[in-house]
């Protein structure tokens, strides 16, 4: 009877985990009532993306990078991850206890009692920790970024490669900007300490728009491809479009092309701006036009999405229908 | 009755990394499966350390 229990618990913890894989599964973003499905890999043929000629047409493709050391990234992304939120936790308890020392510091400053110089020293020696704490955090910030980047599919190798080595030398500049915060001791003088936290911040300030730049870079690459594939639904789309002559169809077409040439015009304006931003005042100076442009870029891409899931149904009701498999080649 | 019990805290196993491997990979598909990016914003301006610069403000002292 024991055995028969532990047979059953057993039985039905194996199960439950089935089922929550499958859910997950089921769920992930697949949630269109005409179930619009992107596969990874199709049959040339069946996809329809062949033309005339018999050549597969390179516009009809959506090209996506697929190296070894993406995968490897992949893989590291969520250890990356998982680092960074440890230190950001360990960082966030310790800048509590930062006010409170802030708070007594300030008490002593027109003391000379013993207490107070020792917990003047006290504070020299925890500003020291705080700022290399924030070195920390921003390091892991960056590493994080970095594994992003390389794990991104989007991206081109030549851009993962160059957004890489961009982040390689902003964790090399606030290595060396920590490495100047281990000479700090309790005798460090007021002007020292302040002149460390001001390297630091410089550092970080100018980091920060980098780090804006490489994340707008990573959001333009999937932007690019999701237009890609609505410009091919568009094609074919407009191929069952002709057999059918239906004017609600056309409509409906003119409609979806339109958004979807908006959104491309919209990513090409946010690109050429991004591009043009070297420094990191040309960043931040073009920072609020590049996320309008995105903004609408996507906004576009969204609302064209109601008009494909209109213009499928359509042609559901007239027997036919369009492949929404994509190739995808992979680089 | 040991053989049975193996296996199955062995399915259970492979099923619980499965399951892992979904949740890591969701965020890239999901976009995929909308045909737009679902959280633009959050993608594009990063709060998260805000209030860093704040924090580095040793003036005090």
């Amino acid at each position: 009877m024991k055995k028969l229990f532990i047979f059953v618990v057993l039985f039905l913890m194996v199960f439950s985990t089935f089922a929550i894989a499958d859910n997950d599964d089921r769920n992930n973003g697949r949630e269109d009532d005409i179930n619009l499905e992107l596969r990874d890999k199709g049959d040339v043929e069946d996809n329809g993306i062949i033309d005339d000629s018999g050549d597969v047409k390179d516009n009809l493709i959506v090209r996506k990078r697929m190296t070894s050391r993406l995968q490897e990234a992949r893989e590291k992304l969520s250890e990356a991850k998982e680092k960074y939120m440890k230190v950001k936790e360990r960082y966030a308890e310790k800048i509590k206890n930062l006010e409170k020392v802030k708070e007594k510091y300030g008490e002593c400053q027109n003391s000379d009692t013993e207490d107070c110089k020792l917990r003047i020293k006290d504070t020299k020696t925890y500003a020291k920790e705080h700022l290399i704490n924030s070195a920390d955090l921003i390091i892991e910030k960056l590493n994080e970024l970095k594994t992003k980047t390389e794990s991104s599919e989007d991206l081109t190798e030549e851009e993962a490669n160059e957004m890489i080595a961009t982040l390689d030398e902003k964790i090399s500049e606030i290595e060396e900007a920590k490495s100047t915060l281990e000479s700090l001791n309790e005798d460090s003088s007021k002007e020292e300490i302040k002149e460390a936290a001001n390297t630091i911040k410089t550092a970080w300030n100018k980091i920060n728009l980098h780090m804006y730049k490489i994340r707008v870079r990573n959001v333009g690459a999937m932007m690019n491809n999701l237009i890609t594939k609505a410009e091919i639904y568009g094609d074919r789309i407009e191929l069952k479009a002709s057999e059918l002559n239906s004017d609600e169809l056309n409509s409906l077409l003119s409609d979806y092309n339109s958004q979807v040439e908006n959104a491309r015009q919209k990513y090409e304006m946010a690109k050429e701006k991004w591009q043009a931003a070297t420094t990191p005042q040309e960043i931040d100076d073009a920072r609020k036009e590049v996320n309008q442009y995105l903004k609408e870029a996507n906004e576009s891409l969204k609302q064209s999405r109601e008009k494909l899931r209109e213009m499928i149904s359509m042609l559901k009701q007239n027997d036919s229908e369009i492949s929404l498999d994509i190739e995808e080649v992979q680089e | 009755m040991k053989k049975i019990i193996f296996v199955l805290l062995a399915l259970l196993f492979i099923t619980a990394c499965s399951t892992s491997e979904v949740s890591d990979t969701q965020d890239s598909e999901n976009s995929e499966d909308t045909g737009y990016i679902d959280n633009i914003d959050n993608q594009i301006e990063d709060s998260d350390l805000d209030s860093l610069d704040d924090d580095l403000d040793l003036g005090w002292i």
